[in-house]
């Protein structure tokens, strides 16, 4: 039996302590090992999932807004992960690669779902009231970003990526990434009523 | 700048803080392992496998390769030096007798003579997809020929219809690269034999189909199989994965001259992991005079045995023994005695609105869960023959949905190689029957759901309560809220959550009561007690 170490941030990464920082090379290489083996090892998936379930589920949630919509998004993107057959452990950008799997997925679901809004109110009872009211509050946040500028907000604030990683995601060149971001920054400042505060 | 900055900062902290809260309430990986590792597969290194060295990626053994040449080097070998030293190269020559030559001829001339007059459904399958799948494609016949060393060897089959319907009289014709006298390998021909007489006068007479036709399928189905608690249905305490059933009716000519009609119902299933071998299957058969006037009975198994196999030498060409992937179960007839939750079933008949899709052999069926993505396949059924397709229908529970962690639509798509046969919705209400007229439920499953309905009443009546009184909470806060404003972001920011909250709730009342009259007015249009209803076939 194989076993694997811990990724270099000790386990379950939070969203926050992720954007500490690039991860280091050996964690790299332990998350291309870990993607390499998840096809055949349970316990190489669940080191992914524990690492990244919650980048991946924001990124989802940045692009479909929905919170259930987001979770299946978390379950395609694994399961798509156990699916790599050609995935290069010594060159690959593991974690670039699994964000790149999310955003696919949840692109492809936003894309062919269907809002049906009486089965989401009917479901949201059986969700705690904060989940639903965090829903709200994000949802009521990023509505007014463009859908790119949604996605490279939750990329640098939430998940921690580096510009040049998000830039590889979206295949998008850095600057422009950099710009929407700051622009992104603006509109949230606007919206959220700081410029507000400014004039008076 | 510096309050800029500070702003940035905050705005992004608050952002993080509410995803990271959000986020942590996923919990998913129960549903990934499910779907990443189907079934009962384990993890391979927990069972103590582990991919070694020798290995290459494809998980061929390059000890196999090794082996593969020593096998052919030792081959060479014996032919060689050893056949010709013995007395078996003269005994395999012998078989090639004139006697045997003569068997070969007869049985060819036999089945020359009869297809040379009359209807006949003829259709090609891959030698080896018969001998392991011989129930899809003669039901009560296994296939006549052994295994062949020729990977292209084929089957031509010749089934002779009377009145448009399949009958016992079969012949079958193995040979390889293309279907010419001089490439056949060997002929076989079944016990019984139609007459032009006979045929018309079974033109003549009024077909009668037996009242219990189909219908046994579904009892027996209904009285075997259940939900095993994960919506797939079980049986014995084993998924019973992939169950499938179909009918095929046909003309009988039994010893003793008589012509009979015979309806024959298959199940069919796989257990456990769909890549798992172990297929199982019964068959039950009706039957009665062509009038249907006579009570029904089983007839016996010789009525559809194979009289002749040979090979062009004349040798016998029957297998030792039959080598189908397909075993037999005890369905039909049966009943499982433990007390069962969740009982029935939903029926999706694939082929009745599309075009006939010619058989592909090995590209079975998938049947896949579509939530706006593929969700990957959860089942695989092999269909059968072309002329046995008319009442083929797939199985699965009506249950899952009950346990379905998402809130969106979920589709069954039923796929064939690239080609698309159907798609159907996997919630399967009442309604949706009447709209799709391929999906069929059992009569278990429509008392269930009528239950449901009542209950959703009750638990909608609940909720538009609890909705209310959410309401008056959310907006006794707001009141309190406006009646001391405060100048600040956190002020603004939870003013602006709670309105938001309130316009959620609002609509929602909206779509309950909604929910609620669409479930009173479904109620009042059903008569009470489904069992009494006509059953559909």
């Amino acid at each position: 039996m194989t076993a694997y170490p811990e990724t270099a941030t000790g386990g379950e990464t939070s969203i926050k302590g992720a954007a500490e920082g690039r991860a280091e090379t050996a964690e790299e290489n332990n998350i291309n090992q870990l993607i390499t083996d998840c096809a055949r090892s349970k316990e190489a998936l669940e080191k992914l999932y524990l690492t990244f379930r919650k980048s991946v589920f924001a990124l989802a949630f940045s692009i479909t807004a929905d919170y259930h919509l987001s979770e299946d998004c978390v379950i395609e993107t694994f399961v798509r992960l156990t699916q790599v057959r050609h995935f290069d452990a010594k060159k690959g950008d593991g974690k670039g690669y699994i964000h790149k799997i999310a955003r696919n997925v949840a692109l492809e679901m936003r894309r062919n779902f269907n809002p049906r809004k009486t089965d989401l109110f009917i479901q949201s009872y059986g969700d705690a009231d904060k989940t639903v009211e965090d829903s709200i509050f994000i949802n009521q946040l990023l509505k007014y970003l463009p859908d790119k500028h949604r996605q490279i907000v939750v990329m640098k604030i939430c998940i921690g990526l580096t510009f040049r990683e998000i830039a590889v995601i979206m295949r998008s060149p850095e600057s422009t990434v950099k710009s929407r971001y700051a622009r992104a920054m603006d509109i949230l400042k606007e919206k959220a009523g700081v410029n507000d505060e400014k004039q008076q | 700048m510096m309050k800029n900055n500070n702003d940035q900062k905050d705005i992004a902290k608050l952002l993080c803080d509410r995803m990271d809260e959000l986020s942590d309430t996923v919990d998913v990986f129960d549903k990934i392992t499910d779907r990443a590792y189907p079934q009962s597969m384990t993890d391979p290194s927990e069972s103590g496998y582990i991919v070694t060295g020798l290995e290459n990626v494809t998980q061929k053994s390059r000890r196999h390769r090794a082996l593969k040449w020593i096998s052919a080097a030792v081959a060479a070998a014996v032919l060689a030096f050893v056949i010709p030293e013995t007395d078996i190269l003269p005994k395999i020559l012998s078989g090639i007798s004139p006697d045997g030559k003569d068997r070969y001829e007869s049985a060819l001339s036999r089945m020359e003579e009869a297809i040379s007059w009359g209807d006949f459904i003829s259709f090609d399958v891959p030698l080896s997809y018969y001998i392991r799948n011989d129930v899809l494609i003669t039901p009560l016949m296994p296939c006549p020929f052994e295994e062949s060393s020729k990977d292209d060897a084929m089957v031509r089959l010749f089934i002779r219809t009377a009145d448009g319907t399949a009958t016992n009289e079969v012949y079958a014709v193995e040979y390889t690269d293309s279907f010419e006298k001089s490439k056949y390998i060997a002929v076989a021909c079944s016990d019984a034999r139609f007459t032009p007489k006979d045929i018309k006068e079974i033109e003549m007479s009024d077909r009668i189909i037996p009242e219990a036709y189909c219908q046994k399928v579904k009892d027996d189905i209904e009285n075997r199989f259940y939900d095993d608690g994960y919506g797939i249905l079980a049986l014995d305490g084993k998924e019973a994965v992939s169950l499938a059933s179909y009918s095929l009716m046909q003309y009988v000519k039994t010893e003793d001259d008589e012509t009979k009609l015979a309806v024959t119902d298959v199940v069919y299933y796989h257990s456990m992991a769909r890549f798992n071998k172990e297929h199982y299957y019964d068959t039950y058969t009706y039957t009665t005079t062509v009038n249907g006037n006579e009570e029904i009975t089983n007839l016996p198994e010789k009525e559809y045995s194979w009289k002749r196999s040979v090979y062009f030498s004349g040798i016998s060409a029957f297998p030792e023994k039959f080598s189908s992937d397909f075993t037999e179960t005890d369905i039909f007839g049966t009943k499982t005695e433990a007390d069962i939750e969740y009982k029935g079933w939903a029926a999706i008949k694939p082929m009745k609105n599309s075009a006939d899709l010619q058989t592909v052999y090995d590209a079975p069926l998938s049947l896949e869960y579509h939530l706006f993505a593929n969700h990957g396949t959860f089942s695989t059924v092999l269909p059968p023959a072309e002329y046995c397709r008319n009442e083929f229908a797939l199985y699965v529970s009506p249950y899952r949905d009950r346990r379905h962690y998402s809130t969106t639509p979920t589709i069954i798509r039923i796929t064939c190689g690239s080609e698309e046969i159907c798609s159907v919705p996997e919630v399967f209400t009442r309604s949706s029957e009447t709209e799709d007229d391929r999906i069929f439920l059992s009569d278990s499953y429509k008392e269930y759901y009528d239950e449901m309905v009542a209950m959703s009443i009750d638990d909608n009546m609940e909720f538009l309560l609890n909705t209310q009184r959410a309401i008056e909470e959310i907006q006794i806060q707001i009141n309190e809220m406006k009646l001391a404003p405060e100048d600040t972001k956190e002020y603004r920011t939870r003013l602006a959550s709670l309105e938001s909250s309130l316009e959620w709730y609002k609509e929602s009342v909206s779509l309950i009561s909604q929910r609620i009259d669409d479930a009173m007015q479904y109620q009042n249009q059903q008569p009470t007690g489904f069992v009494n209803q006509q059953r559909g076939t």
